[in-house]
């Protein structure tokens, strides 16, 4: 149930292990997060007022109630997703501290490292001396309960499904003071993912499999964003658990299908994972429908979402993005 | 009495082979996608006459065949490894990993996935390969230092596994700090398991496993010998250093095939041997064949477990032997406390 927003390729091996121990507590700490508690429950985000009225309340992805007393002017993000909302906001000069995860946008380069995403440096975070601190859930559990202690205001963001990463772009985009760069990001998302759905619009759905690690496989379930983006993207996963699961060899040869989607981070090529022993039968393997994707761009709930949405359609229906 | 006991063996050895044959069958037969049993024998004739084909041949002879057959394998060389270290050490909590083979194989493994830093073809071939070397190398580490003062005693090759296992887990430690990424590789590489089973796999360690079992079955009346302690052996006119390098390094090279192919399962290697001998007496010479096909059925059935219980989802195979194993052994001791 671990979130997938860290940054470069292997990445997915760590998350899924780590998913198979913190699963149950990551499933305790956004049981409280619905769909409609996204939004702020005070402030005038939708007047045409530059800023948003402070103090701001809101609940977070970790079903904290959180208040935001003025404008952050520091800010730490300690996940590569929320580094890139916050860049993609236009709010990058007042980012003062991420992981060394976080390698988008270019420009993160110069910002102090405060530790990695597992396991960042309190003392770190606490010499920026951040207004607020981005996080995420799951591994960061512990973390979000430190920085706490440390007096410091923290908002979890961690969105599960497409329609939760615009929602908590939105929550970004307040808690920052920048309502208004939030809605056109998101209203840009949209439209790429429309363009995306309408471009797949009435096609028969493709089978499709999505390999997050290798040896023992594990795949994406139908409860996670990557399997989300493969319905939206006019697939159908063969998976039908629920979250990250270790998945039976003998199963994916029954499945055989037609598209067989990896991340970086687990496979690097096709022609290395047709050597696979029992891989060789696969349909998707003989037909050349293997897509190795960037881990960054499908697994990250963040700006680039959309993008990494584009890819796995274009794996599943190339002739409906061929012209 | 004395000659109830004489035929026990013979009928012990009948039964397990009976029973390893029917496990090998249900391995075969029951997987996580159901596979008529008429279609796997088709399945398997299609293999011999070299014209596999289509949905059952994939599954019966490229995923499941290989499978059961490396939990064979593996199960039969860990068990073997075990009964061979404890009559060595004369010690009950001996296992095949009880001299360190175990962190060195993982050191070993860590530092491929390392080298390997990407799921690339080198990968598969480069772990197996360095975990064995890591284990071997260990082994011979520890026991240069054992022998250091001239004598190679129980006590000395356990207190040097022990240190250098901890040095070795340690170097493991250190690089997993800097190598993040590969730390579920290597965590879910310690925790063991088949599920990167293969007929290349297979053929590796299938020969190790042939050669190591036929030396092993030559040692019996020395390993009987070893149970009455060094000295007495030793008066019994066995050479006790030459004989323990000998038998260390067959139960290596079985334990090191068995981990660079199938990381660290833990409890065969210990209980195998201990249910064994409560059931058959200690004789070496009925004790290790028993060994390696009890270990080889318990490893296939309990890797049965691990693939269906909840497929199409897969536990790690270690956690069943545990799990089963465990409360199994306990009802063992009770049951022999009783007699």
């Amino acid at each position: 149930m671990i979130r997938t927003k860290w940054s470069s390729v292997s990445r997915s091996m760590a998350r899924v292990a780590a998913a198979f121990v913190a699963s149950a507590l990551a499933i305790a700490l956004v049981a409280g997060c619905t769909a409609d508690v996204g939004r702020p429950r005070s402030g005038d985000a939708a007047t045409e007022s530059p800023n948003p009225a402070y103090p701001l309340a809101l609940t977070d992805d970790a079903g904290r109630d959180v208040r935001i007393a003025a404008r952050p002017e520091r800010i730490v993000s300690l996940a590569p997703a929320n580094t890139e909302i916050l860049y993609a906001l236009g709010v990058g000069d007042r980012v003062v501290g991420v992981t060394t995860y976080d390698d988008y946008p270019p420009e993160v380069e110069g910002v102090a490292k405060v530790g990695d995403f597992a396991g960042p440096n309190l003392e770190a975070v606490a010499a920026a001396e951040p207004d607020v601190v981005f996080t995420a859930t799951g591994v960061q559990a512990d973390v979000i309960k430190q920085l706490e202690e440390l007096g410091a205001t923290v908002v979890a963001i961690d969105p599960r499904t497409l329609e939760g990463v615009y929602e908590r772009i939105g929550t970004v985009a307040s808690v920052v003071g920048a309502p208004d760069a939030g809605d056109e990001l998101v209203a840009k998302m949209r439209e790429d993912a429309r363009a995306v759905a309408d471009a797949v619009e009435g096609r028969e759905p493709v089978t499709a499999f999505i390999e997050v690690g290798y040896n023992p496989l594990f795949t994406a379930g139908v409860s996670t964003l990557l399997g989300e983006l493969i319905t939206v993207a006019g697939g159908e996963n063969v998976v039908k658990e629920q979250d990250y699961v270790s998945y039976s060899l003998e199963q994916l040869v029954k499945d055989d299908p037609a598209v067989y989607f990896a991340t970086k981070g687990s496979a690097t090529d096709a022609a290395t994972l047709s050597k696979r022993p029992g891989y060789a039968g696969l349909a998707a393997v003989k037909d050349g429908r293997v897509v190795i994707l960037d881990d960054n761009l499908v697994s990250r709930p963040g700006p680039r979402i959309v993008a990494g949405l584009r890819l796995i359609a274009e794996g599943l229906h190339p002739e409906a993005f061929s012209e | 009495m004395s000659r109830a006991r004489d035929i026990r063996p013979a009928v012990a050895l009948a039964v397990l082979g009976a029973a390893l044959a029917a496990t090998l069958v249900a391995g075969i037969t029951w997987g996580a996608v159901p596979v008529a049993p008429g279609d796997v024998v088709a399945a398997l004739g299609r293999a011999l006459s070299g014209r596999s084909q289509g949905l059952a041949d994939t599954l019966i002879v490229g995923v499941r065949l290989p499978r059961v057959l490396l939990a064979a394998v593996v199960g039969a060389s860990l068990a073997g490894a075990g009964a061979i270290y404890q009559a060595l050490f004369r010690n009950p909590l001996a296992d095949p990993y009880i001299l360190g083979v175990s962190s060195g194989a993982g050191l070993g493994a860590m530092l491929a996935l390392v080298a390997t830093s990407a799921a690339t073809a080198a990968r598969y071939g480069l772990v197996p390969a360095a975990a064995f070397a890591g284990a071997m190398l260990t082994m011979a580490l520890v026991v240069r230092l054992a022998s250091w003062k001239g004598r190679l005693d129980a006590a000395s090759l356990l207190l040097a596994g022990v240190a250098i296992s901890y040095t070795l887990a340690a170097l493991t430690s250190f690089l997993m700090v800097f190598a993040r990424e590969q730390m579920a590789a290597v965590v879910y590489w310690m925790m063991g398991g088949l599920t990167g089973a293969s007929w290349a796999y297979l053929a590796v360690v299938a020969p190790m496993f042939v050669v190591g079992a036929a030396a092993s079955l030559t040692l019996s009346r020395e390993l009987n010998l070893m149970l009455l302690g060094d000295e007495r052996a030793g008066h019994l006119g066995l050479s006790v250093k030459a004989f323990t390098y000998g038998a260390l390094a067959i139960a290596s090279l079985l334990t090191a095939a068995a981990v660079s192919v199938a990381g660290l399962i833990g409890f065969v290697g210990l209980m195998v041997p201990h249910m064994v001998r409560m059931v058959l007496g200690p004789d070496h010479r009925v004790l290790l064949p028993t060994s390696f096909v009890g270990g080889a059925i318990v490893l296939i059935l309990a890797d049965m477990v691990a693939r269906t219980v909840i497929a199409p989802v897969e536990i790690p195979v270690g956690i069943v032997t545990a799990l089963i194993g465990g409360p199994f052994f306990v009802w063992l001791l009770m049951r022999g406390d009783r007699r």
